[in-house]
C-alpha cells in the first residue's frame, strides 16, 4: 500500500512540474465564455451594401480588467455580441474593446462590468515544449456545455493565419481537435494558459493550431496605450540556404567557418529597412541571436524564421540587426513602422472597403477581400490581372508608388454609361494623371472642370472617353436609382485592418 | 371523322418524303465518306519539357485524315508535330501506307500529308472543299472509332469567331457547334452534303470547334512549300470599336458611321510608318466598317474585319483608309506573313530541339508556348502566374524576336548547392546585362563576369529579386558530374566559353 501510494504521489508530483494536467477545471471553467455573434460581411462590388447577416459561436476567456480574450475572426464585423458563463442561463451584450485582424486576437469588454465580478483571471504562461501536453478547453458546436479536450504538442512554427490570409506569424500545433466553435478558447496546461486556439487543418485530423503567448502578450502590449497599432511591417525579402554554398558564401565576403546568414535579396520601397538594409546584404542576426543559413532563430528551445522575432516588436521599436556588406560587418538598426496601406493583401474586416461611384461607376480599391467572388480556389479561379496585380505588385513597373490599385467593379448603368465595357478593370491614368488611390481618383472626379473624363486602364489599349456632363448630370439620380448611399468611403485602413480605437459597441 | 382529317394526308405524306429525301441524303453521305477519310496512326517523340536533352516517351496516337487531293491528306498540324512514323489506313482495309508530312502551317494547324516512297493511295475519293457554312447549317462530324467503323453526330453551326488555333499560335475564325459528341474531336472531318467544310481542333464548354472551310481552302489554295508558301496575311495593327458617343463626337465619327480606332501598332506591322494610335480607321480595302467594327460577311453576315484580313494573302497589298485630324487618309502596304516566332513568347517550335542551356546545373528555358503547355491543359491557371502574366498581358511581336528566359529548374549539384529549389524565376540580367535570347544568355555569359577577391562569378538576377552567383572555377567539372548524374547527353546542352 505505502509503495502504491509513493508511485501516485511520484506521479503527481511530475504531472505537476510537467505541468500535465489542468488543474481544478471546474474553477477555470468559470473563466471560460461562450460568445455568440451576429455580423454582416462586406459586399465588395457593391461596396455601400452588406451581405445577409449571419450568426456564428466561439469561445473567450477571462484575462482580468474586464477583459475577455478571444480571436478576431469571432466577432470580425459584428452588429451584435452576447458571451454566455457555463452554468448560466443569461447571455450578456459584449462589445469589441480591441481588435487585431493580423494576429486574430480581440479584446471584449461586457456591457455589465457586474457580470465578470468574482471570476478569476486567466494567467497566461509560456511557450510550450515539444510533445508536451495540452487541454483545449471550449465551446465546440454540437453542444451547449463547455468541452476540453486533450492533446500533445506537435510543431513550432511561423505559418500564415488564415484570419487575414496574408499574415505569417509564430504559431503551435497540436494534436488535440480544434472545431469550429472552439476558437478563441484557451489551451492550458496545468493553470497556465499557452495558447488561443484559432485554426485548423480541415483536410488532416487533428491537426489543430494555437497562437502562442508571445504572441497574444504583444497583443496585449500593444493595447496598453489605448490603440491597437498592429505587427509592424517588414518589407524584406531573404534568401535561404544560400551560404550552404561555400563559392557563395566567398561571393558574399562571408568570413570562412561563418555558419550564419541569409541574403536580401529584395527591400520594398515601403519598408522601415531602406536606407539600413540593402539588397545583396548578409542579415547574421536579429536582436542579438544568430541567423542560421537556413533563416531561423533559436526560440525558446525551438528553432523559428527570424522574421517571428521581428513579428513580436512593437511598431517604433528599435531593432538591432548584424549585417555583412562588402565583407564588413555592420551593427545598424532600424525603427519598425507601419507597412504602406496597399502593400496588405489580406482580408479587409469591420469597415467598409475603400470606394466611389460616379455616375454609376463603382471604383474600389484592388484587395484580397475582392478575390472572394471567386471562392477559396480564387488563386487560379480569379482573372489572372487581378491575382497576379495582388500578389506581385512590385513586379510590374509603375505600380510600387501607387498608394492602392483601383479596380472597376461594377457598372450601374444609366444613359450616361450604358455603352462602356470593363476589359482590364485596373485603372491607370484619369484625365492623364496616375490613379494613386480611391481617394485621388474621387477628388479629382468630383472636382472634374474638363469636357471630357478619359480613363485609362493597366495592359489596355482602349481607354474610356466620355463626355464629362453627362456623367455629372446622371450622378445624383443613378445614385437614388440603385440605392447607393454613401456614394463613397475613403477611411484610411490601417496596416493590420485593425479597428484603431473604440470598436464596435 | 374520316373526313375531318382527311385534309392531313398530304401533310403526313409531304413529312414522310422529307423524311425518306434526309435519310437518302445521310446514307449517300455515309457511303460517300468511307472513301475520303483515313484513319492515320501518329507515332510521336517530342523533346520533354522538363529536361529538353531528352525526348519523352513515344506517344502512339489515331486521328483522321481527310483525303483533299491526289495522294494528299490533310489533318491538323499539332497532330504530327515531330512525328517519327505515321501511317494511314482506309477504313474498309487492313493495309496501312505509311506517310510523311509534305507541308505543314503550325500557326493555321493544318497539314498535308502524302505517301512515302512514291506510293499511291487507291481506292479513295477526293473530297472536295465547301464555301464557309451559313450560321445555322447542320452538318455531321465524322469520328473513326476503334474498329475503323465511322461515327457520324449530327451537329449545327451555332456561331463563328475567332479564336487561337493552338497555343501562342495565329487567329482564326472557328465554328462553335452545337451536339454531343463523344470524340475527342481531334481533326475529326466536318461534312456538308458530301463536301469538306470545317476541321475539328478540340472541344470548349461542351462544343466541338472546327477550323472553317476559308482556312482550309486558303492553306490549300497555297503553293505547299517552304519556300513558296505565302501564308496568312497579317497586318500588325489592334482596331478597337469606339463605343463612347462623346468620343466618337471628339473623333468627328457622325451617327451611325462605321469607324475603328488604331489602338495598337506593332514593330513588325508594315503600317508602322503610316498608322498611328487614335488614327480612325473607316475601311480596309474598300471594304465598310461599321460602328461596331464589322463588315458584311457573305455567308456570316456582320462580323469583325479581322476575318477579313485572315481571308488574305501574306505578300497581297491592304489599303487601309483612316483619317487623322479631320484629314482623310490612306495607306496600302504589302502584308506581311503571320509568325508566331515573332512574339516575345513563341509558339510551339513543332521541329528541332528545344532551345535551353545549362550553366552549373540551373537550366535556362525559353518562356514559349511549348514550356507552358508543360504545366497541361489548364496552363492558363496552373502555370506559375508570373509566366502566365507575361504571356497574356507581355508577349508582344517584336522585330528582333526578343525572348524571356525563364531558370526552369536547378539540377543539383554541390557546385549549385542552396539553389536547387528555385524554379520557374524569369531572368532580368546576367552579370549585369539584359539577355533576350538564349544566344545572348551565352555571349554575356562568355564575357568577363563579376570578380571578388579574385574569383571570377556569373551573376544570375531574376525579376522576383533571387540572386545567384556562381563561379566560373570548377564550372566544367561541375558539368561534367551533372551529364553523368542526370544523364545529359548532348554537350551543347551546357555551357562552354
Amino acid at each position: 500500500m505505502a509503495v502504491l501510494r509513493r508511485i501516485l504521489l511520484l506521479c503527481v508530483m511530475w504531472c505537476l512540474a510537467e505541468g500535465v494536467v489542468v488543474a481544478n477545471p471546474m474553477a477555470l471553467r468559470r473563466s471560460v465564455f461562450r460568445i455568440e455573434t451576429t455580423g454582416q460581411d462586406r459586399n465588395f462590388v457593391n461596396p455601400w451594401r452588406l451581405r445577409s447577416p449571419d450568426m456564428f459561436s466561439g469561445t473567450g476567456f477571462y484575462i482580468g480588467d474586464g477583459r475577455i480574450l478571444t480571436n478576431a475572426h469571432v466577432v470580425a464585423n459584428a452588429s451584435s455580441i452576447t458571451i454566455q458563463r457555463d452554468g448560466d442561463s443569461r447571455h450578456m451584450p459584449a462589445f469589441v474593446q480591441f481588435i487585431g485582424h493580423d494576429v486574430d486576437l480581440a479584446i471584449l469588454g461586457v456591457a455589465d462590468p457586474n457580470y465578470l465580478k468574482n471570476i478569476e483571471p486567466l494567467v497566461l504562461g509560456s511557450v510550450p515544449h515539444l510533445r508536451s501536453p495540452v487541454t483545449t478547453v471550449g465551446y465546440p458546436m454540437g453542444g451547449d456545455q463547455v468541452s476540453m479536450t486533450d492533446g500533445v504538442v506537435n510543431r513550432i512554427s511561423y505559418r500564415t493565419y488564415v484570419h487575414s490570409d496574408a499574415d505569417d506569424h509564430l504559431l503551435v500545433q497540436v494534436d488535440s481537435a480544434i472545431n469550429p466553435g472552439n476558437s478563441g478558447g484557451p489551451v492550458f496546461q496545468g493553470r497556465n494558459v499557452i495558447g488561443v486556439a484559432f485554426q485548423a487543418l480541415t483536410r488532416v485530423q487533428g491537426a489543430g493550431f494555437i497562437i502562442p503567448v508571445p504572441v497574444v502578450q504583444r497583443f496585449l502590449t500593444d493595447c496598453e496605450d489605448g490603440k491597437y497599432d498592429g505587427v509592424p511591417g517588414w518589407g524584406v525579402v531573404t534568401q535561404d540556404f544560400v551560404l550552404n554554398n561555400p563559392s557563395s558564401a566567398s561571393f558574399y565576403q562571408v568570413p570562412a567557418g561563418e555558419r550564419r546568414g541569409v541574403v536580401v535579396s529584395r527591400v520594398f520601397s515601403w519598408s522601415p529597412a531602406v536606407g539600413v538594409i540593402q539588397r545583396g546584404d548578409v542579415l547574421m542576426s536579429i536582436s542579438g541571436k544568430d541567423i542560421g543559413v537556413d533563416g531561423k532563430v533559436a526560440f525558446e528551445g525551438e528553432r523559428v524564421d527570424f522574421e517571428a522575432l521581428y513579428d513580436l516588436r512593437l511598431i517604433g521599436d528599435r531593432v538591432r540587426f548584424e549585417l555583412l556588406r562588402e565583407g564588413v560587418l555592420r551593427e545598424v538598426t532600424l525603427q519598425t513602422g507601419h507597412g504602406k496601406p496597399h502593400q496588405y493583401s489580406g482580408l479587409i474586416y469591420s469597415k467598409r472597403p475603400r470606394f466611389t461611384v460616379f455616375s454609376g461607376i463603382v471604383f474600389t480599391a484592388l484587395t484580397r477581400s475582392v478575390m472572394e467572388l471567386w471562392g477559396d480556389s480564387w488563386e487560379k479561379r480569379a482573372p489572372l490581372l487581378l491575382r497576379y496585380l495582388l500578389q506581385n505588385p512590385f513586379d510590374v513597373p509603375s505600380v510600387e508608388d501607387r498608394e492602392e490599385l483601383v479596380i472597376v467593379s461594377d457598372i450601374l448603368t444609366n444613359k450616361a454609361n450604358s455603352f462602356l465595357q470593363v476589359q482590364s478593370p485596373v485603372v491607370d491614368k484619369v484625365n492623364g494623371k496616375t490613379v494613386t488611390s480611391v481617394k485621388m481618383l474621387h477628388e479629382t472626379l468630383m472636382s472634374l472642370k474638363e469636357e471630357t473624363l478619359r480613363i485609362d486602364f493597366m495592359f489596355d489599349e482602349d481607354p474610356w472617353i466620355l463626355d464629362a456632363a453627362a456623367l455629372k448630370a446622371a450622378h445624383e439620380e443613378t445614385n437614388r436609382r440603385y440605392g447607393v448611399a454613401p456614394a463613397f468611403w475613403l477611411e484610411p485602413y490601417s496596416v493590420d485592418g485593425a479597428i484603431t480605437k473604440g470598436g464596435v459597441k | 371523322m374520316t373526313s375531318r382529317f382527311i385534309f392531313l394526308i398530304p401533310v403526313f405524306l409531304l413529312l414522310v418524303s422529307a423524311q425518306a429525301v434526309f435519310a437518302a441524303e445521310e446514307a449517300r453521305d455515309a457511303s460517300e465518306f468511307e472513301r475520303s477519310i483515313l484513319h492515320l496512326t501518329v507515332t510521336r517523340s517530342a523533346p520533354d519539357p522538363e529536361s529538353p536533352w531528352a525526348l519523352q516517351n513515344t506517344d502512339l496516337s489515331g486521328y483522321a485524315g481527310v483525303v483533299v487531293g491526289e495522294n494528299r491528306v490533310l489533318t491538323l498540324a499539332s497532330l504530327v508535330s515531330r512525328a517519327v512514323y505515321i501511317q494511314a489506313q482506309k477504313v474498309d482495309d487492313v493495309e496501312k501506307i505509311p506517310m510523311r508530312v509534305v507541308f505543314a502551317d503550325y500557326e493555321a494547324n493544318l497539314a498535308v500529308l502524302a505517301p512515302v516512297d512514291g506510293r499511291h493511295l487507291t481506292g479513295v475519293k477526293i473530297m472536295p472543299v465547301g464555301p464557309d457554312l451559313p450560321v445555322g447549317s447542320d452538318v455531321w462530324l465524322v469520328a473513326i472509332e476503334s474498329e475503323r467503323q465511322l461515327q457520324r453526330v449530327s451537329l449545327r453551326a451555332m456561331e463563328v469567331g475567332i479564336r487561337e488555333a493552338v497555343i501562342g499560335g495565329m487567329t482564326v475564325p472557328i465554328y462553335s457547334l452545337s451536339g454531343q459528341s463523344r470524340s475527342a474531336c481531334k481533326a475529326d472531318p466536318i461534312i456538308r452534303r458530301g463536301v469538306l467544310v470545317g476541321i475539328c481542333v478540340g472541344i470548349s464548354e461542351s462544343q466541338p470547334q472546327a477550323l472553317t472551310s476559308g482556312v482550309i481552302s486558303h492553306f490549300l489554295g497555297d503553293k505547299l512549300s517552304a519556300n513558296l508558301y505565302r501564308g496568312f496575311g497579317s497586318f500588325g495593327v489592334t482596331l478597337s470599336p469606339v463605343r463612347s458617343p462623346w468620343h466618337r463626337r471628339l473623333l468627328g465619327i457622325s451617327a451611325g458611321k462605321g469607324a475603328l480606332r488604331v489602338s495598337g501598332v506593332n514593330e513588325t506591322s508594315p503600317f508602322t510608318d503610316c498608322l498611328k494610335v487614335d488614327d480612325i480607321v473607316t475601311g480596309l480595302d474598300q471594304v465598310a466598317v461599321d460602328h461596331r467594327g464589322f463588315y458584311q460577311h457573305p455567308q456570316w453576315g456582320a462580323v469583325p474585319i479581322r476575318h477579313y484580313v485572315i481571308a488574305k494573302y501574306a505578300g497581297e497589298h491592304m489599303t487601309f483608309h483612316y483619317t487623322r485630324a479631320g484629314k482623310f487618309l490612306n495607306c496600302s502596304r504589302v502584308l506581311r506573313r503571320f509568325s508566331s516566332m515573332d512574339n516575345t513568347v513563341p509558339g510551339p517550335t513543332n521541329e528541332g530541339g528545344v532551345p535551353h542551356l545549362i550553366f552549373g546545373g540551373l537550366m535556362f528555358q525559353e518562356l514559349s508556348a511549348d514550356f507552358l503547355s508543360a504545366f497541361g491543359r489548364d496552363w492558363p491557371r496552373n502555370s506559375p502566374p508570373a509566366l502566365a502574366f507575361i504571356y497574356n498581358y507581355m508577349n508582344r511581336p517584336s522585330l528582333a524576336r526578343r525572348r524571356n528566359l525563364v531558370l526552369a529548374s536547378v539540377l543539383g549539384d554541390e557546385f549549385n548547392a542552396g539553389y536547387e529549389k528555385l524554379s520557374n524565376l524569369v531572368l532580368k540580367a546576367v552579370n549585369g546585362r539584359q539577355a533576350s535570347s538564349m544566344e545572348e544568355l551565352k555571349i554575356h555569359l562568355r564575357l568577363p563576369g563579376i570578380q571578388r577577391d579574385g574569383i571570377e562569378y556569373a551573376v544570375f538576377d531574376f525579376m522576383n529579386g533571387s540572386l545567384v552567383a556562381l563561379p566560373y572555377k570548377g564550372l566544367p567539372e561541375a558539368q561534367r558530374r551533372i551529364a553523368k548524374a542526370y544523364a545529359v547527353t548532348d554537350a551543347s546542352s551546357f555551357f562552354t566559353r
